[in-house]
């Protein structure tokens, strides 16, 4: 990839819709650049599709017809989010007045988790602030109508507030889909998010998740990424107060050519802190699927806990699964544990179940679910749980 | 030795945990030659005891003293005390992987010699000394060569720490609930094992839940420690006692 | 019960045993580099004109190099023209041509060292090749080893008898291009060992080089060569030391192995160059590239390292397994203390199918020592059936020392099955205090556990390797607890 080439025509196109408005976001693109592949942190980002985008400039209208949307959660209240803006058709009154509008985030630290995030703050229209004191209940659909959207969404809980969200990413036709989430949790909340990513083939989505975990609060992570033609997720996840704890469990499917890659660092920063990674990842036809986990616990976090269990199915010759299970420890009073494996379906299960009378693709799809099992059983919302299966690991005759 | 001067005298000792009390005021005199008994309920403070007198670091002593031979036993290293001759039977032995048993067992018999101002032992005289007493613990030589409890099952790390008493020879065996955990003919050659080191100069506390090992190991006193005091004290029936009404009893007694 | 009392031995010794200068005339070049001092080195050489050729095509490259910043290591920046690229302790005739021409004061120094290189190396039946500074001092028992049709020389001596074996494998593991201190090494090193062991020999003896560095500001590369014929075995121990100064001092070695089909090295390492002080002044920059190739089907290739010295380590001994069937073995215990800082692991880059590599590494920090395991394991589509186990443990001692695991695993192949396992953790108090209720002291304990920690990886080193290891272990944690 050309980056000099690709930042010009970036730049190119933010000058014409008007540029202006972040100066800083513009000068940081110049003086930091893109992300490389040779930066350790990107090193399976699949960064040459930022050549395929045609324009990087928001998508200009907004689409008014309302869009096909999934069922919604029993009890949640519904927030679309559509090419970067919030929608008032399709989204639930309530769920509107639960948040608001305020003007695009400024530029986010720079960090090698945070260097994408730029291009949201060059381009992004608006931010959706959701801020909690008690309890909500929400589903917040980002869904890009073909072109680039810059959605943000800025995620607050005060002290003690509890959350459940549903945070489902989508593309009715190619797009490039550059959310960036900020999540800030005070003393003692509770964040459930629940993230289901189901683009369509063509889009390409690179996401910034950032997140500042308070004393005593937990934030549980649900994601399953299996759709789009080029998937990044960089997170960037600080344990700030004491005894925070964070639980990441990811599952990510591939088929095709498609290519997706988490880069998931964590930061304890004070005692007692605890994360727990579990990542399941799947890979058929040509796909390459990367997880990297990125543990560092520094000298001020005595009694962490770090535990990352990261496994990969490849299915098929050409696929690839890249693994990283990382720790980076500073005190000597930690427990860390990491484990990470490949490998394939269990022949000797698949032909167990085949001599039950299973048909091959039942026996397979089977096997997929338990291998997928850790991964899916942490989501504990029921209807979503299903959906998550039958799209990763294949319906049952 | 002076006989005069009793193997362990604890005064009024008291010890938290995490600010917690644990301990309230335990006294106890145990004299060379003696076996006493301690007993109780679950969470009285019994492996705490048992803790304390090693030198386990996490308690808290906020009062009391511990004479061993007459030497202020607090004031010794864990290393120190067990050198003097203080052996403690862990009720849940540790498992040090990679650490050779028998390296561990010499290493540990030839520190003491040392702090004695005796020559080591010598590779020979070492494993002649420690067949024999694997032979009588009926422990399979192949252990000898493992990691420190590696893999052992719970009766062989009982079985280990038996093997590790035989061969050191301490002057005060603190076992802590080394009954625990073992079948029948364990329990009986575990009893043998202490029972053949019984003589005047030699002490036994141990500690116990049950009075099933006291059948094997008839112990000359009986303690009861309940919320952190010793509240009875008597002989081998007192054993039978408890085994028959339990231990609310005695704690009603002490309360009325 | 040697390996107990050995252990209890090596408590009773003091910090950096080998820190001693010896006072020889040496020979040095002056400090820089260019064309003109790869020409000097090659001509001091007497080396035919495709070995500077070769030279000055990597000189050429180093210069459009760039040192690396990738690895978990900081260090002030190192000006390549401050270092002398040659320095041999001057000979009063042509070289030595048996061990009695060898200086007696550098006999002496190997003696110091421990490098059974006189009578005592027949006795315990290890050939040694000594390489002080930049020059291959003395092989021993290469009469015994040319019956058997080893060739076990210096490298330059190599360059001269077999120059069609190095021609035709030099380079071929570790290219010129491989990266900035592999082609600094084409460009400049001065000597190292030679091995060629013949189709279906089993080597008679363990092969052993000892590296020392000297001179003051001078750097050390040397280069290894070892092939091992079809059939063919070999065993081969590295030791290396260097005395105590204020300054850092570069040493950039490459080592490359050949095994060609059913052949089997085993390559082991002691290192232990001068760490540093306590303040983390001086001290080695190791920075090594490690490299063997599984070339022939049914090959092994077996790296056991014991890393205790240096200021910074930065080496990834590593296999290619290209031949079918091929085994990759890496062995490490690293250890830091003070401010040392250690970046080390393997790659395991399976082609072949049937593959095999296990990865156990080690790593103990202590005191304010940074140590990191990088390893990468990728299977090629071609692997079919190809297996890693991977185990990697990190201890520390003491809160202000880090402990770093950057695994890399990239499959390729549906067939092939990779494990990972690391845990990370301090000794356990309750381990501790098992051991003192035993009688053994806290610093015996220690030195115990950490001892069983390595034991998987100490059990891979031949026997009498092992003992020295268990001993530097001992010293370079010394005081790591209190």
């Amino acid at each position: 990839m050309n980056s000099a080439a690709t930042i010009e025509r970036i730049l190119g196109d933010y000058e014409h819709q008007g540029g202006a408005r972040s100066a800083v976001a513009a000068r940081a693109l110049l003086e930091k650049g893109l992300p490389a592949v040779r930066d350790e942190r990107w090193r399976h980002a699949n960064l040459r599709v930022l050549d395929q985008i045609p324009n990087f400039a928001p998508h200009a209208t907004v689409q008014a017809l309302p869009a096909k949307l999934p069922p919604l959660a029993p009890g949640f209240l519904r927030l679309l989010i559509r090419d970067g803006r919030r929608s008032t058709v399709g989204s639930d009154g309530d769920a509107l007045k639960a948040t608001r509008v305020a003007p695009a985030a400024a530029p986010l630290n720079p960090s090698h988790e945070t260097h994408l995030s730029v291009l949201g703050d060059l381009f992004a229209n608006e931010s959706t602030v959701i801020e909690v004191r008690e309890h909500l209940a929400l589903e917040v659909i980002l869904l890009g109508d073909g072109g680039a959207s810059y959605p943000q969404l800025d995620i607050k809980l005060a002290p003690g507030a509890r959350v459940e969200l549903i945070e489902r990413q989508l593309s009715s036709a190619p797009s490039f889909l550059c959310p960036r989430i900020g999540v800030t949790l005070g003393d003692g909340a509770t964040l459930n998010h629940y993230r289901l990513q189901k683009c369509e083939r063509g889009t390409v989505l690179f996401e910034t998740l950032t997140a500042i975990l308070g004393a005593g609060s937990r934030y549980d992570v649900r994601q399953v990424g299996l759709g789009s033609g080029t998937a990044r997720t960089s997170a960037l996840l600080q344990l700030k107060g004491r005894d925070a704890q964070l639980r990441w469990t990811a599952l990510a499917t591939g088929s095709g050519e498609q290519r997706a890659d988490t880069l998931l660092r964590t930061e304890h920063h004070a005692p007692g802190t605890r994360t727990e990674e579990l990542f399941r990842g799947l890979a058929a036809g040509q796909s390459r699927i990367s997880f990297s986990a990125d543990a560092y616990v520094d000298a001020k976090a005595p009694g962490s806990v770090v535990r990352q269990s990261l496994r990969g199915l490849i299915e098929e010759r050409g696929a690839e699964i890249d693994l990283r299970p990382r720790l980076a420890i500073h005190t000597d009073d930690v427990q860390a544990t990491h484990g990470a494996t490949t490998g394939q379906l269990d022949e000797a299960l698949l032909f167990y179940l085949l001599s039950r009378g299973l048909d091959r693709d039942s026996a397979r799809v089977l096997l997929k679910r338990a291998f997928l099992g850790d991964a899916l059983s942490a989501i504990d919302l029921p209807a979503l749980r299903a959906e998550a299966e039958l799209a990763a690991a294949g319906e049952l005759k | 030795m002076n006989a005069a001067i009793p193997m362990l005298e604890i005064t009024d000792l008291k010890v938290s945990v995490a600010g917690q009390q644990v301990l309230r005021g335990v006294n106890l005199r145990v004299n060379a030659g003696e076996v006493h008994a301690i007993m109780g309920p679950n969470g009285s403070g019994k492996s705490t005891l048992a803790h304390v007198l090693a030198g386990r670091p996490g308690y808290e002593i906020t009062s009391g003293t511990v004479l061993f031979e007459g030497r202020d036993l607090l004031s010794l290293a864990p290393e120190e005390r067990a050198r003097a001759g203080l052996f403690l039977g862990f009720q849940y032995p540790v498992e040090i992987p990679g650490v050779n048993n028998a390296y561990l067992l010499k290493a540990a018999l030839n520190a003491t010699r040392r702090s004695r101002g005796e020559s080591e032992i010598d590779a020979f005289e070492f494993l002649a000394l420690v067949r024999a007493r694997m032979a009588a613990m009926q422990i399979d030589e192949s252990l000898l060569s493992r990691g420190v409890n590696e893999g052992f099952s719970g009766g062989e790390k009982k079985r280990n720490e038996i093997l590790q008493l035989l061969v050191l020879e301490p002057r005060l065996a603190v076992l802590d609930e080394t009954d625990s955990g073992l079948d029948i003919d364990a329990l009986k050659l575990v009893a043998q094992g202490i029972n053949s080191l019984r003589s005047s100069a030699r002490s036994f506390v141990l500690v116990t839940h049950y009075q099933r090992l006291l059948a094997f190991v008839v112990p000359d006193y009986v303690h009861v420690l309940a919320r952190g005091r010793v509240l009875l004290s008597g002989d081998r029936s007192l054993a039978l006692e408890l085994e028959k009404r339990g231990y609310d009893w005695v704690q009603e007694q002490a309360v009325a | 019960m040697s390996e107990a009392n050995a252990q209890l031995d090596a408590l009773l010794g003091g910090s950096y045993r080998h820190g001693f200068v010896t006072d020889v005339d040496a020979d040095t070049v002056a400090p820089g580099l260019d064309e003109s001092v790869v020409r000097l080195i090659s001509r001091k050489k007497g080396e035919p004109q495709f070995m500077l050729d070769w030279r000055l095509r990597a000189l050429a490259h180093w210069r459009t190099q760039r040192e690396p910043k990738w690895a978990n290591v900081t260090h002030p920046p190192i000006d390549y023209q401050q270092i002398s690229y040659y320095s041999a302790p001057k000979k009063k005739t042509d070289g030595p041509k048996s061990l009695a021409e060898v200086d007696p004061k550098l006999l002496a120094t190997y003696e110091k060292l421990g490098v059974p290189l006189h009578e005592r190396a027949r006795l315990a039946g290890v050939a040694v090749d000594a390489v002080f500074d930049s020059v291959s001092v003395a092989t021993t028992f290469k009469e015994r080893l040319a019956k058997a049709g080893v060739i076990f020389c210096p490298f330059s001596e190599a360059v001269q008898q077999h120059p069609e074996l190095i021609e035709r494998y030099l380079g071929s593991v570790v290219p010129y291009t491989d990266n900035f201190f592999a082609t600094l090494n084409s460009a400049v090193f001065t000597d190292g060992s030679f091995v060629y062991v013949p189709p279906g020999v089993r080597c008679p003896m363990e092969l052993s080089t000892y590296f020392r560095i000297n001179a003051a500001k001078t750097g050390q590369f040397e280069r290894t060569l070892i092939i091992a014929d079809e059939g063919a075995y070999v065993s081969y121990l590295e030791g290396c030391s260097a005395p105590m100064r204020d300054e850092n001092q570069l040493h950039a070695a490459v080592v490359e192995l050949i095994a060609l089909q059913d052949a089997q090295i085993k390559y082991s390492t002691v290192q232990n160059w001068y760490p540093g002080d306590e303040q983390g002044r001086g001290g080695i920059y190791n920075f090594v590239t490690k490299r063997g190739e599984c070339r022939g089907a049914r090959s092994r290739i077996s790296w056991t390292q014991v890393e205790t010295g240096s200021a910074i380590t930065w080496k990834y001994p590593s296999c290619v397994l290209r031949g079918a069937g091929s085994v990759g073995e890496f062995y490490s215990v690293a250890t830091v203390n003070h401010f040392q800082q250690a970046d080390t692991g393997t790659k395991m880059i399976h082609i072949g199918a049937d593959t095999r590599s296990t990865i156990v590494s080690k790593g103990i920090s202590s005191g304010h020592g940074q140590n990191a395991y990088r390893g990468l394991v990728k299977i090629f589509p071609s692997a079919n059936g190809a297996r890693n186990f991977t185990q990697c443990d990190s201890l520390l001692l003491g809160p202000q020392c880090g402990a770093h695991t950057f695994p890399y695993i990239e499959v390729r192949n549906p067939g092939a099955i990779v494990e990972h396992e690391a845990s990370t953790s301090k000794i356990s108090e309750d381990q501790l205090f098992y051991c003192q209720q035993r009688g053994v002291a806290t610093e015996d304990a220690v030195n115990m556990i950490v001892s069983g920690f390595c034991k998987s990886v100490f059990k891979e080193l031949p026997m009498e390797f092992a003992v020295e290891a268990q001993n530097l272990l001992a010293v370079s944690l010394e005081g790591a607890v209190g």
